[in-house]
């Protein structure tokens, strides 16, 4: 090493005495998994956010679409409040129940209770 | 177990537990070369950085082929990943740690701390205008004391080449200084 490299050497050292050397603090391991913990589950709740809209939107087609059937078939007299009540109460009911399950039993919970007090009290 | 038998074993099952072995394994080494990345000057936290390097080499551990060792494939995506974020941060120059500001303003007048400061800011800006494979090294080796063996794993480079990094950097840095009248480089 020539002299000028020496001399670049001890400024080079002097220079950058002074700044503090970081040091590695504990438990960076347990940190980086639980920050891909986390990542994981915003990763869940999204997708499952993504579901719930496709599921609304078929939802909301298929209860138009049985609607708008339902309007136009020619039912006879006894069957169509039966097929008018499974397309605007059971088929929304089934799909609900599958959407949003704790608001459905809550829901079916209060609609039970004047109709059955011991059973849901 | 070897790493890339644990790269593939978590791949297939994936057991956090496994990712975590390969954390603990390079947590230092990776630290060190975004320390160094980063330097002395950086506004940027070293511990945040690795932390974003790790997950980065998680996201992307499925890309890894096992055609070379797997630390080269990770202390190049740390390379890489830290200087895109170099870039992102601002600096702040110069950086002197409280406890030696405290000691210089019980040594020296308010002139002679000014004038330190100043020094400082030209030391910092000389050492940061480095291109930054030159940088990294001269950090590595200077502040925080690497050998030329350890460099050279960690830039996944022959040890020969470090070498010669070392020699061009310290010949920049003392065509640089005498430019910006900078004294006692040479």
């Amino acid at each position: 090493m020539s002299e000028a490299d020496e001399r670049t050497n001890d400024w080079l050292r002097r220079s950058l005495a002074g700044h503090r050397r970081p040091a590695l603090a504990p438990g960076l391991s347990t940190r980086v998994l639980r920050r891909l913990a986390e990542r994981e589950r915003e990763r869940d709740a999204r997708w499952r956010g993504w579901v719930r809209i496709v599921l609304v939107a078929y939802w909301l087609a298929a209860a138009l679409g049985t609607l708008w059937l339902l309007a136009r078939l020619p039912w006879p007299d006894w069957t169509s409040p039966i097929a008018w009540a499974l397309a605007v109460a059971a088929v929304p009911a089934a799909f609900a129940v599958s959407l949003w399950p704790e608001r459905a039993r809550a829901w079916l919970l209060a609609l039970l209770r004047p109709l059955a007090p011991p059973l849901v009290r | 177990m070897d790493d890339e038998q644990i790269v593939a074993g978590y791949l297939r099952t994936r057991d956090p537990e496994l990712f975590r072995i390969l954390v603990e394994r390079h947590q230092a080494r990776v630290f060190r070369l975004v320390a160094a990345l980063l330097g002395p000057f950086a506004d940027s936290d070293a511990q945040e950085v690795t932390q974003e390097v790790l997950l980065r080499a998680h996201d992307r551990l499925a890309s890894f082929r096992g055609e070379a060792r797997f630390t080269s494939w990770l202390y190049r995506l740390a390379y890489n990943r830290t200087l895109e974020h170099r870039r992102r941060a601002r600096l702040r120059l110069p950086h002197v740690t409280a406890d030696a500001l405290a000691e210089r303003e019980t040594a020296r007048g308010p002139f002679e701390e000014a004038a330190e400061r100043e020094r400082q800011l030209r030391v910092g800006q000389l050492l940061e205008g480095l291109p930054d494979v030159y940088r990294s090294v001269v950090y590595l080796h200077y502040w925080l004391d690497a050998t030329v063996d350890e460099i050279a794993e960690l830039m996944v480079v022959p040890a020969g080449t470090v070498k010669s990094y070392l020699s061009r950097a310290r010949a920049r840095l003392r065509a640089r200084a005498k430019q910006a009248g900078i004294e006692g480089v040479e």
